[in-house]
């Protein structure tokens, strides 16, 4: 030893286990921190260079003349600039300067000051560009970088708490085993200066081989990531430097704290070994109930624990914490793999379908119009989980006799549609009051939408699939026979509950037909060819009406969609169309055009499809026909051209776990929720009706909720490391403490066996407390989270309460991982303690 | 009778060139009943001599016969139960348990022993050692004449036939230390016991019925 300071070395070697648990923890908390930091750096990089990219500038400087700026260019502050016009918008009021000067400055960190300077002194004004700006803390958004800022400093300070926090327990364990060499140094004339270097240099040591290594595998991390993302990855060294100075900080103060405790020790009470237990603190304690619970031994392990009451409250704290956490988590999961399976329970076969329906005088031009562009739909085809595409037809009829219809619809049914908009409520109102010619007139023109059911097609495959919900009759259907779909979801009122006044009841019965009863439908393929040629005349029509509006207002600033006249045409023209639909209609049914059909099938509810994304807020679905292909063309007079619709099935990877792919059900919805102009162009005075699977919308909400829980988990996972690693080292470490005390027992007739008893009782009582304390907490906190959680799922309009289940999972891992951990602790170093009773009476701890 | 037989009995520490002989070939007896005095210099191996005998130690070889048990033959559960029935150690540093009152450190022996305190004879102790008002004090709260007592106190509490004392009033000064000696002599005499003392102070080493004088791990004075 050449040098007193190599005393650091020594020690440090004392301990090797608990030095590299100590590494590990510095490295862990690096890692992650300048993994992050590393990721944002390089953020800001890529970003600035893509920002350069797109316009080299920083600031834009409106100059009066070219002269000017030419002027200004020669300033040194300038590192390049070049001349364009700009537009300049202000209240409301846009101004052009031709000769504006679009600067980059020398140093970007000081565009504030440097523009400030110039416009003062060329009497000018300036802009900032302020996406760039703020990336360098300049700009007009410099506050909410400073806010961002003051963010990323506080998480990285919480790193650095825990990063350097091992380092600080683990030298005063050092500091305390030592403690007796400490006095006699101080005995053979080391100064207090003298010893505190010591401590700095062991903390020192560990904190920087931990943030050297942490470094390098956070750089590794980071470029995973980056290569995981597909974003370039950079090396930052500043993170390196920030890191070093928040640490090493960090660590001068906290280390203080141990310098006092070698320090404050006068050498004599150093060498008796008097800093042990400190006499003021020690109390009697009873524990009588652990005496009766374990014997003697439980009695002894309650005492020894109180006698740092201070640790054992911020053990048992730390791990009630980690399991009320860990509990509710669980619970958080669990709750997502209930809305999973709630979710594709509704979503049925074909979760994500896309679909229109083919009303009379909808050509199929119209229909298709309203489907997402080709190329959408075959990207969505070929992605990886999609297993299955199918064309998707439907297609209003209409029916002949309308008070034979209405007398079929159930009560509930009906008292369903009060207060929302339907044509029965429509019909009903109007009919109560038929005095009112013009309600008169729109009675007449209702009467044939009122007749109108759906009807859908499917394949041989996704027909015969109903056979499952097959409530009477049979799907086997003669030429002139029907499956009809008997129930569906309604809309119910709770008159006494104001806050849950609305709820969805699911397969409640909309019509009573029977099997037998019989439904006359009219020739759809000659109402539609009829209708369509009306349509036509009405869509030239509608186009003149439009244009002469569009004259008119043309000088004025209201857009002519936003006029009362606008409003009229569409009434009067919707009106007309209505009317001319039901007069075709009636000269149908009295030249005695149409068709008796049998109802032979009844099926309870729809096996191919969920609710659509109206549905899910309320929407009652109408009761329909379902039949094969063939028969489906025959009875609506389409062919296979006149899809209205597709429809696909979604394989979700890793069914069993709540686990959604975001980007791939991000990617289908947005090839769905595709709006073209066709949309709106060919579907002159009205929208082309769309329905879209709700599967998608929710789905994307769950992966929302994932991610904060995946944050969240990833969050208590690096806590709850750093907190095991701690805990590891302060145990052990405080086991080798108590070396004496161990022998003090083995002598008056302790056997090994049961001094370890009384030592895992110890983590035992411990365990009970957290365990205790964790799940009461855990259980309230997931009784509360049901709360919001249900509230979430009401917002989806999800007739569902997710009711409170007791985790028992999650309890027994509780249990399992906090005996693990805090008998673990204990039973690994004290099997691996060498006793020597001799030994350790006389030096026992020192 | 003979209470204690030591036949060659040799420890040795370390290895090759680091090798120290704690006892070499010491054969000794102790009478039931006798109070001995080992005196000797400082590494001369007295302590080696006692934690051998009362099984806190293991001897490199030799035979060591307790009441009539070889002790060299025991293993670790059997040690113990040896140790707290037949044993009672009263240490320099008096080492008690810091966390347990005086009462508790005493009848600790004895539950350990998965026994009942005899309430009368724990009550007899105390009055005897004089630590009637201090029972429910910790350590840390009696001064060391105290605490010495209180270890002894713990010795005599599950009755053991051996009491093996080590320099126990090495921390103490000259009236507390004369006084402790008498507690145990007294002790001794009335609980039929034997006591081997460790002491450093010829005065009190003369009080017993025989000394032994040790050096280098060997008697060389009986």
């Amino acid at each position: 030893m050449n040098h007193y300071q190599t005393l650091a070395f020594h020690y440090l070697k004392t301990n090797k286990k608990r030095n590299i648990i100590t590494i590990l923890g510095v490295v862990v908390t690096t890692m992650v921190l300048f993994a992050g930091l590393n990721l944002m750096g390089n953020g800001i990089a890529t970003r600035i260079t893509h920002l350069r990219e797109k316009g080299d500038y920083e600031l834009i400087l409106l100059t009066e003349s070219r002269q000017q700026a030419e002027e200004i260019l020669q300033d040194t502050r300038i590192r390049s600039a070049y001349i364009g016009p700009y537009y300049l918008y202000e209240y409301g009021e846009e101004q052009l300067y031709p000769n504006a000067l679009y600067v980059t400055v020398t140093n970007p960190y000081r565009m504030n000051a440097v523009m400030k300077q110039i416009c003062a002194e060329y009497g000018i004004i300036g802009q900032y560009n302020d996406d760039l700006a703020q990336l360098y803390f300049q700009g007009n958004n410099q506050e909410l970088v400073v806010i961002i800022v003051l963010i990323v400093l506080l998480v990285s300070y919480i790193f650095a708490i825990f990063g350097v926090g091992i380092v600080r327990n683990s030298i005063q364990l050092c500091a305390l085993e030592h403690i007796q060499d400490y006095g006699n140094l101080r005995c053979i004339g080391a100064s207090k200066k003298q010893l505190k270097c010591v401590i700095y240099i062991q903390g020192a040591i560990l904190e920087l081989i931990g943030i050297g290594i942490g470094v390098a595998l956070g750089t590794v991390a980071s470029m995973v990531i980056g290569w995981h993302f597909q974003i370039s990855m950079g090396f930052h060294p500043l993170a390196i430097l920030f890191i070093l100075f928040l640490f090493m900080g960090d660590l001068y103060f906290t280390m203080v704290e141990n310098c006092k405790l070698i320090i404050n020790m006068t050498p004599i009470a150093a060498i008796r070994g008097e800093y042990r237990i400190r006499k003021e603190k020690l109390k009697l304690r009873k524990g009588k109930l652990f005496e009766k619970i374990f014997g003697i031994e439980g009695s002894y392990a309650y005492k020894n624990l109180m006698r740092n009451p201070t640790r054992f409250v911020r053990a048992v704290s730390a791990m009630t914490f980690g399991i009320t956490a860990f509990i509710m988590l669980m619970g958080l999961i669990s709750s997502l793999n209930w809305y999973v399976k709630k979710i594709e329970d509704k979503a049925k076969y074909y979760q994500i379908y896309y679909g229109s329906m083919l009303d009379v005088g909808d050509t199929p031009d119209l229909v298709h119009a309203a489907l997402p562009p080709i190329e959408n739909l075959q990207e969505i085809a070929q992605m990886k989980h999609i297993t299955e595409v199918r064309q998707l037809y439907s297609a209003k009829v209409y029916m002949v006799d309308l008070d034979n219809c209405y007398s079929k619809l159930s009560d509930e049914y009906l008292q369903s549609l009060t207060g929302i908009w339907s044509p029965w409520n429509e019909y009903m109102y109007v009919y109560s009051q038929p005095t009112d010619l013009l309600r008169i007139d729109q009675l007449e023109a209702l009467r044939s939408s009122l007749a109108g059911i759906e009807c859908y097609g499917y394949g041989e495959e996704d027909y015969q699939r109903y056979q499952s919900v097959l409530q009477e009759g049979t799907l086997n259907v003669s030429e002139h026979g029907v499956v009809i779909m008997n129930r569906g979801d309604i809309m119910k009122e709770n008159e006494e509950d104001i806050e849950n006044a609305f709820w969805l009841e699911e397969g409640a019965t909309l019509v009573n037909y029977q099997i037998g009863d019989t439904i006359d439908i009219v020739n759809m393929k000659r109402y539609r060819l009829e209708m369509t040629a009306i349509h036509e005349v009405m869509a030239k029509k509608w186009d003149e009406e439009v244009e002469r509006l569009e004259r008119e207002y043309r000088d004025d600033d209201t857009a002519y969609t936003n006029t009362d006249a606008y409003s009229d045409l569409l009434r009067d023209f919707y009106l007309e169309v209505r009317t001319q639909e039901s007069e075709c209609w009636n000269r149908l049914i009295e030249e005695g055009d149409y068709q008796t059909y049998t109802i032979e099938g009844i099926v309870k509810e729809d096996v191919n499809h969920g609710p659509s994304s109206d549905d899910l807020y309320g929407n009652v679905q109408p009761f329909r026909i379902i039949l094969p292909l063939d028969r489906y063309y025959a009875l609506t007079g389409t062919d296979e051209s006149m899809n209205t619709g597709i429809q696909f099935r979604y394989e979700r990877p890793f069914k069993n776990l709540p686990f959604v792919d975001k980007e791939e059900i991000d990617n289908i919805y947005n090839n769905l929720y595709f709006s073209s102009d066709d949309m709106t162009n060919k579907a002159y005075f009205q929208y082309a009706d769309r329905s879209i699977s709700a599967y998608l919308e929710s789905m994307s909400k769950l992966a929302d909720m994932q991610s904060q829980v995946g944050y969240a988990v990833l969050i208590i996972t690096f806590i709850s490391i750093m907190a095991i690693l701690n805990f590891i080292n302060t145990t052990t470490s405080n086991l080798y403490l108590r070396r004496r005390e161990f022998a003090q027992l083995r002598v008056i007739g302790t056997s090994k066996e049961r001094l370890m008893k009384m030592v895992i009782y110890e983590g035992l009582i411990m365990t009970v407390f957290s365990c205790t304390l964790g799940i009461l907490l855990g259980c309230g906190a997931d009784v509360l989270l049901y709360g919001i959680v249900n509230q979430f799922i009401q917002t989806l309009g999800f007739n569902a309460t997710w009711k409170f289940h007791f985790p028992y999972a999650a309890v027994i891992i509780s249990i399992l991982a906090s005996v693990l951990l805090f008998c673990g602790s204990i039973y690994i170093p004290m099997k691996g303690m060498k006793q020597d009773m001799v030994s350790d009476l006389k030096t026992g701890g020192d | 009778m003979d209470i204690v037989t030591m036949e060659h009995v040799t420890k040795v520490y370390g290895e090759n060139d680091t090798r120290v002989w704690g006892l070499h070939d010491v054969s000794l007896t102790v009478q039931k009943g006798e109070i001995v005095s080992v005196v000797g210099a400082s590494g001369s191996g007295k302590s080696t001599l006692l934690h051998v005998m009362g099984g806190v130690d293991t001897p490199t070889s030799g035979k060591v016969i307790v009441d009539g048990k070889d002790i060299t033959k025991l293993n670790d559960e059997q040690m113990a139960v040896f140790r707290r029935r037949k044993i009672g150690f009263v240490f320099q540093a008096y080492h008690l348990i810091p966390v347990l009152s005086v009462e508790e450190n005493i009848t600790m022996p004895i539950l350990l022993d998965h026994r009942k305190p005899d309430k009368a004879y724990v009550e007899q102790i105390l009055e005897m050692l004089g630590l009637q008002d201090r029972r429910k004090h910790l350590p840390n709260q009696l001064s060391g004449g105290q605490q010495q007592r209180t270890a002894i106190a713990r010795a005599l509490a599950n009755r053991p036939s051996l009491i093996l004392a080590d320099e126990p009033t090495g921390a103490l000064d000259s009236k507390n230390g004369k006084e402790v000696i008498t507690i145990l002599q007294n002790s001794v005499k009335q609980l039929d016991q034997t006591l081997v003392l460790i002491t450093h102070n010829i005065d009190l080493a003369r009080e017993a019925d025989r000394i032994i004088r040790i050096a280098d791990g060997e008697i060389v004075e009986e």
